[in-house]
């Protein structure tokens, strides 16, 4: 239950190290295959399947990792912003209207 | 509304080059590959009954003076040409065209080369010559080419042939698209150093290729009546053995020792798979003697079988395969106890030597003076390196990935808590 | 202040989503493609022309996902630009750390600025146009990015 909870909650992080995992597999399987054959037209499919492919998940991976940073620091941000909205409207300031913009 | 408009138009574009690229991908090559080989069809044969080699190393500026067959037999097909020549021996186009050049300047008339029958479709589609032992014919049509030379004679004090023979056929089968080429070569009574002597060494090579299949190669060596010192032995892969063992007589046994006395090495050439044919395998038999005032001695080469074939059937395409050794099996009629099967052992080195026919360009008897026909590689020359450069940039395709992730963890520790926004 | 329901405005707007998943269907696409092609064919310079497809198909997506990240990272430092003040804008103050500092001098946070889903238009929190109806709050130059028009009635 703890994991489900903790896979529902961090659900960027775990499918980026999903999308890591599966790009380094993707890795090593084609380094398999390209070493295991002397001629470079039978090494090219592995290089796009197992290089590039890899790449592109691994590229998924650190996108979905530091978008979940991006995420948190984005909940920092609306926290924060209800802390000073919450304070604001206990303490005795001056009404919101006084801040108003004047049109230019 | 113009926002998700916006953003559904652009899903939908991204859609659309999906599918198109898709769809290219899938049908492109194929298109390409069937135009590229809709209707080339080739088939080359080529057969020595024995080929002759001489040279001395260091002693001129060249060290091959002869390499020629005695006597050779080769076909070519192919949407192009169809040609074959049967000659006793090939002495080169040089050689062939020579009375004409002569007999052009001179004016005087110069007989052609007599030892050579030569066919091409439409003309001439067949030609025969008959000298006494020998006989040599050609025949082609438009879809199929033979050729067969029977001669031989006596090479001399250190080495000589009975009677030799090679024969080679390609056939393009217009229904099917298939292409079946044969060669074969028969060598009979050799005889070197007048202490080893082979009875007979027949060898033959044939592969079939229809479109859309891989070829079938099949090729067969079989060596018969070996003795040294009138002591019969059999050839093997590994060396000589006394009939009716397996074990490969020693370096110290006086039969191998009296081959040595007389400067005789002998070769055992195991057959060689390529992409679109087979090469049988053969007997190599070098025969040293000494030559006044050279360095070294001279050495006479009698090659023995090595009949080759090859076929491209018609929208087949040229399949890239590492060669393998090919399993021949025991030969059937006319074989001794002694010295029949020569299977190589599992160890037996295979080199990839044997080129594949050149489709682009016709093939022509036009190459080394009794040689078989110059072939090219199908498809692109693969060089070593390319596979080390291809090998090579993957691990920079992994480093790319490593850096990646490291780059990913150096921004959420650094980008963070740098001042960094727009 | 708002009567309405409000919603957690998102981190990033569907144009950039959108174009975060179009650049990677396109480039998974192209990679498929490459990697399909390549073993439907034999001849080795037409397997090197679809390895480059593929190698095009990765910086398509290297492409979005670097705009995908800077879209976020401009957002968060627009919102935080909004939000705090550096501590240099604060007065002196021994006993206070440079956060607490910037939260005890921290002016009042800036106008609300709401709009209705799939609006043209965003306001001002007070607007009579907005007044009980679920609104997504955001920074000015948020609204103005998704393509909205600051409203004429309550000139935000």
């Amino acid at each position: 239950m703890e994991l489900m909870t903790f896979v529902r909650n961090q659900r960027d992080r775990v499918a980026a190290w999903l999308a890591i995992g599966l790009g380094v597999l993707a890795l090593v399987v084609g380094w398999f295959g390209v070493s295991g054959t002397p001629f470079p037209a039978e090494q090219l499919p592995y290089v796009v399947t197992g290089g590039l492919g890899g790449l592109f998940l691994l590229g998924i991976g650190a996108l979905l990792w530091l978008s979940a940073d991006l995420r948190d620091e984005w909940r920092k941000l609306d926290a924060i912003e209800q802390l000073l909205r919450s304070q604001r409207s206990d303490a005795a300031a001056p009404p919101p209207a006084s801040r108003r913009r004047q049109a230019a | 509304m113009r926002v998700m408009t916006r953003a559904a138009r652009l899903v939908a574009w991204a859609g659309l080059i999906s599918a198109l690229s898709i769809a290219v991908a899938v049908t492109v090559p194929r298109r390409v590959a069937a135009a590229a080989d809709g209707g080339v069809y080739s088939g080359v044969a080529s057969a020595d009954g024995v080929r002759l080699i001489y040279g001395v190393k260091g002693f001129v500026i060249v060290d091959t003076f002869a390499d020629l067959g005695a006597p050779t037999a080769q076909v070519s097909v192919s949407p192009i040409e169809s040609v074959g020549f049967a000659s006793l021996p090939y002495p080169g186009e040089t050689a062939l065209s020579a009375p004409g050049l002569v007999s052009g300047q001179t004016q005087a008339p110069v007989p052609d080369y007599p030892l050579i029958a030569r066919s091409q479709y439409p003309s001439p589609e067949k030609q025969s010559v008959g000298q006494g032992p020998v006989k040599l014919s050609s025949e082609s049509t438009d879809s199929s080419s033979s050729a067969t030379a029977v001669g031989g004679g006596d090479g001399g004090e250190a080495a000589s042939v009975g009677t030799a023979k090679a024969s080679a056929s390609s056939v393009h089968d217009e229904k099917t698209g298939s292409v079946t080429s044969i060669a074969m070569s028969d060598a009979e009574a050799f005889t070197a150093g007048g202490v080893f002597h082979i009875g007979r060494v027949l060898a033959s090579a044939s592969v079939t290729d229809a479109p859309g299949s891989e070829p079938k190669r099949k090729s067969d060596l079989a060596v018969t009546g070996v003795t040294i010192a009138g002591q019969t032995v059999g050839l093997t892969p590994a060396g000589f053995v006394l009939p009716g063992t397996t074990t490969p007589l020693p370096d110290s046994s006086p039969l191998v020792k009296a081959l040595a006395d007389h400067g005789i090495t002998v070769h055992y050439l195991a057959a060689e798979e390529t992409p679109t044919g087979v090469i049988a395998p053969g007997i190599e038999v070098e025969v040293e003697h000494p030559v006044p005032t050279a360095p070294q001695p001279g050495v006479a080469t009698y090659r023995f079988g090595r009949a080759a074939a090859f076929a491209t059937g018609a929208g087949g395409t040229a399949h890239i395969e590492a060669p393998q050794p090919v399993a021949v099996p025991s030969s059937g009629s006319g074989s001794s106890s002694a010295a029949a099967a020569v299977a190589p052992s599992a160890g037996t080195p295979v080199p990839y030597a044997a080129p594949a026919p050149d489709l682009s360009a016709p093939v022509s008897p036009t190459a080394a003076p009794g040689g078989p026909v110059e072939m090219k590689p199908v498809g692109a020359s693969i060089p070593q390196w390319d596979r080390s450069w291809i090998t090579a940039s993957y691990l920079l395709i992994a480093l790319a990935g490593a850096i990646a992730l490291g780059g990913a963890q150096l921004i959420r520790l650094l980008g963070v808590r740098m001042p960094w926004s727009s | 202040m708002l009567a309405g329901a409000e919603r957690r405005q998102p981190l990033w707007l569907p144009g950039d989503v959108a174009l975060l998943s179009s650049l990677n269907l396109v480039a998974a696409a192209l990679l498929v493609a490459a990697a399909w092609a390549t073993t439907a064919t034999d001849d080795l310079s037409l397997r090197v022309a679809w390895v480059n497809l593929g190698v095009v198909g990765l910086l398509v997506a290297g492409a979005g996902n670097v705009l995908w990240l800077l879209a976020g990272r401009r957002a968060i430092g627009e919102r935080r630009a909004e939000l705090l003040v550096a501590p240099s804008e604060v007065g002196a103050d021994d006993d206070a750390t440079a956060p607490t500092r910037a939260l005890a001098t921290m002016a009042a946070p800036p106008d609300r600025l709401v709009s209705v889903a799939r609006a043209t238009l965003f306001h001002r929190d007070d607007c009579p146009l907005v007044q009980g109806k679920p609104v997504t709050a955001g920074i000015r130059s948020r609204h103005e990015r998704a393509g909205r028009r600051p409203c004429g009635v309550c000139l935000p």
